[in-house]
Parts: structure tokens; C-alpha cells; sequence
């Protein structure tokens, strides 16, 4: 074997790494009596003891703590996004379209309806096929809907209950809710 | 169920996608450190380490039921995502890395090459840690990559090739010809030390 065949497995001696016994002891052998094998082997135990020690040092490096609160919250938030199966939240945005145009929605212009008696209780939820339909463009509309039709939209709702509540929602152009917020 | 530390890593993942938060934050706290190192190692960044343990996260919640356990281990498959993410970030940005000739703490052939416990005395470890540091970030990331899972992570060559989808024999080959490079680079270092130019 010639010296430059031998870096493979003077790299695995040096780190123990898998190799038969009988390939090593030839090896070492041969680095008895070839002063080129034998510095390359000792700067592979030497790097090998460096890498090492820079492993060791490296043993306590973590993400920060904030990060699995962080991650945390985006999975409870997906849990109850996810609540709703995503075929009950494209029918109710074809069925606003229905509501709206059949009106039983009542659809009104937000920029004279929003006045400082409005009492937002919600941020915007996006709903759970938010990923699958990208919003490109649409608009805001003010209906009202029983409350439990809310968790369609995937709003956590409080309680049961038929009692009316007033919600935004944004539609893109094609009528699909993409976001929803209660008002009232 | 009350999510155990003899769980597996397959087990608590299809708890925490039916919705276990607490086999979540188990899978995530055995797992996570491992993906940091990684990023860390390959960018030099605790910032982009950071971004790259959420994202490779963000990710097991969004795809995770694709993970099919009899294709590899979790570990391995978790880093696949982060190596996506940090190759992304390599090429976009470019992450400049620390050249050789920054470091400005003289390394001496002699305590380089010994192999006495000189090496790893305190002051010189911390010399011979900046050093290599900045040396295997200073690898191309094909090289760069299999120190960090073989020599860093202490991956077997068989888990590494699993992470890095190539032949065993490769990983061999490139390990080797990483290490090649770091000798090369960490004995250079020395001798600009020696003699600046
Ligand atoms: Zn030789």
C-alpha cells in the first residue's frame, strides 16, 4: 500500500474510529518506519484531541429559553386552530356568500358602522385553510351570526349559545373568509 | 398519557401531532440542542442557531406526519431540515466567516503538534478552540458539514449519511479530506504567526 492510501485509515486510528484490527496494527507498523505517515497520524491525534475538546465546550450550547415558550404558544395556537375541520371553514365562507346575498347576513359598510362604540373583543383570527388559499386582495365586512357558528371560523367560542354576535371578517374576492374577529 | 422519558422519539412526535403539548416540549427539549449545535457550528452565529432551531420546529408541527420513523431516526431527520435551512442561509447571505488570519493569539507548531497535555491546558485550549472554530468554519459546507456531524456530533458515518442522503463511502472520503484541510489551515495559521508577512 502507498502512503497516500493510508490517510483513510490513519484518520480512523487516530479517532477510533470502526477499522480491523489487523489493517491498524500494519498501519502502525508501517508509521515505525515512515516519518511521513507518522507526523500525518500525529497531527490526526492532535486534531482529534481538538475537535474533541471543541465538542466538550460545545455540550452546553442551547437555544434560549424564551424559545420553547415560544414554540409552545404556536402549538397551543395551532391546536385551537386546528379545532375545526377545514371543509366546515370553506363551507361557511361559500355560505357568508350565501348568507349575504340572501340576506340574512347583513352586511354593512365598516367605515360608517365602526364608530368609537364598537367594542372589539378579538384581535383577527386567521382561519385554519389560511395556508392553502393565499389572500391576494379583498375586503371587510360586518356581519352577524349566531355564536356558535363562530368556531367555524376556528374562534375559540365561550360557552354555547344561539345569542347573535356582531363579527368582522375579511373576505378575499372570491368571498372566502380568510380572517375573522368578534366585535360584540 | 403522562409523556415518559423512555418514550420515543416516533411516540412522542404522534402524541404531540395529536395534540399533547407536554410530549411537544419533551421531544423538543431532548431534541433541540442537537439542531442548535448543529446550526451554530455551520453558520457561527447564536442568532441564525436561534432562527434555525424554530424554524426546524415550526416545521415538525407543519410536516411532521411525513416523518416515517423506518426511514431513519428523528434525530437524523431533524437535522435534514436544519441542514436545509442553514444551506439556504449560506447561499442567500453568504454568512461571512472569521478568516484564519483574524485570530490574533499565537498557536505554537510546538504546542499545535504535541500531543502532551500542554495541548489542552486551559489558556492554550481556549487558543486551540478559537482556532479550530474558525478552521472548520472556514471549510466549504460539504467538507464543513460532515466534521460537524462525524468529529462534533459524534454521528456514526452510517447516521450521517442517512442525514446528508449519500453513500457511506462518501462521508468517509469527505471527512478525511475535511480533516486534510484542517491541518492544512490550523498548521498555515501557525506559521503566519510565526512569520507575518
Ligand atoms: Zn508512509
Amino acid at each position: 500500500m502507498m502512503c497516500h492510501e493510508r490517510s483513510e485509515i490513519l484518520m480512523e486510528i487516530a479517532r477510533n474510529g470502526a477499522i480491523s484490527e489487523a489493517v491498524k496494527q500494519e498501519s502502525l507498523e508501517h508509521c515505525q518506519h515512515c516519518a511521513t505517515c507518522a507526523a500525518e497520524l500525529e497531527r490526526q491525534r492532535v486534531l482529534t484531541a481538538g475537535l474533541r475538546a471543541l465538542r466538550d465546550a460545545s455540550t452546553a450550547l442551547s437555544a434560549s429559553p424564551a424559545l420553547e415558550q415560544k414554540l409552545r404558544a404556536v402549538f397551543e395556537q395551532r391546536q385551537q386552530n386546528n379545532r375545526p375541520v377545514r371543509w366546515a371553514a370553506v363551507a361557511a365562507g361559500v355560505a357568508v356568500i350565501i348568507a349575504i346575498s340572501w340576506g340574512v347576513l347583513k352586511p354593512r359598510p365598516v367605515e360608517q358602522e365602526f364608530g368609537s362604540a364598537d367594542r372589539v373583543v378579538q384581535e383577527f383570527i386567521r382561519v385554519p385553510y389560511r395556508e392553502v388559499i393565499p389572500l391576494e386582495g379583498g375586503y371587510v365586512v360586518r356581519v352577524e351570526m349566531p355564536r356558535s357558528a363562530l368556531v367555524t371560523f376556528g374562534v375559540p367560542t365561550y360557552g354555547q349559545g344561539t345569542e347573535m354576535v356582531q363579527a368582522d371578517l375579511v373576505l378575499g374576492f372570491d368571498g372566502v373568509a380568510h380572517a375573522v374577529r368578534v366585535v360584540r | 398519557m403522562k409523556p415518559a422519558a423512555a418514550d420515543s422519539d416516533a411516540d412522542l412526535l404522534r402524541r404531540a401531532l395529536s395534540g399533547d403539548a407536554e410530549s411537544f416540549s419533551v421531544l423538543y427539549r431532548r431534541r433541540h440542542a442537537a439542531v442548535y449545535r448543529y446550526a451554530f457550528h455551520m453558520c457561527g452565529s447564536e442568532a441564525i442557531a436561534e432562527d434555525v432551531t424554530q424554524e426546524v420546529f415550526l416545521a415538525l408541527l407543519r410536516e411532521g406526519h411525513a416523518y416515517e420513523p423506518g426511514r431513519g431516526s428523528l434525530a437524523s431527520y431533524l437535522i435534514g431540515i436544519a441542514r436545509n435551512q442553514v444551506l439556504r442561509i449560506l447561499e442567500r447571505e453568504r454568512v461571512s466567516v472569521p478568516l484564519m488570519e483574524e485570530a490574533e493569539e499565537e498557536l505554537s507548531t510546538e504546542r499545535w503538534l504535541a500531543t502532551s497535555g500542554d495541548v489542552l491546558a486551559q489558556l492554550t485550549l481556549q487558543q486551540t478552540l478559537d482556532a479550530l472554530r474558525k478552521a472548520v468554519l472556514s471549510l466549504p459546507p460539504a467538507y464543513r458539514e460532515v466534521v460537524v456531524l462525524c468529529d462534533l456530533e459524534e454521528m456514526s458515518y452510517a447516521q450521517a449519511a442517512e442525514t446528508l442522503s449519500c453513500a457511506v463511502g462518501t462521508v468517509r472520503s469527505r471527512l478525511s479530506r475535511a480533516r486534510k484541510m484542517l491541518v492544512e489551515r490550523m498548521l498555515s495559521r501557525v506559521q503566519s504567526a510565526r512569520c507575518p508577512a
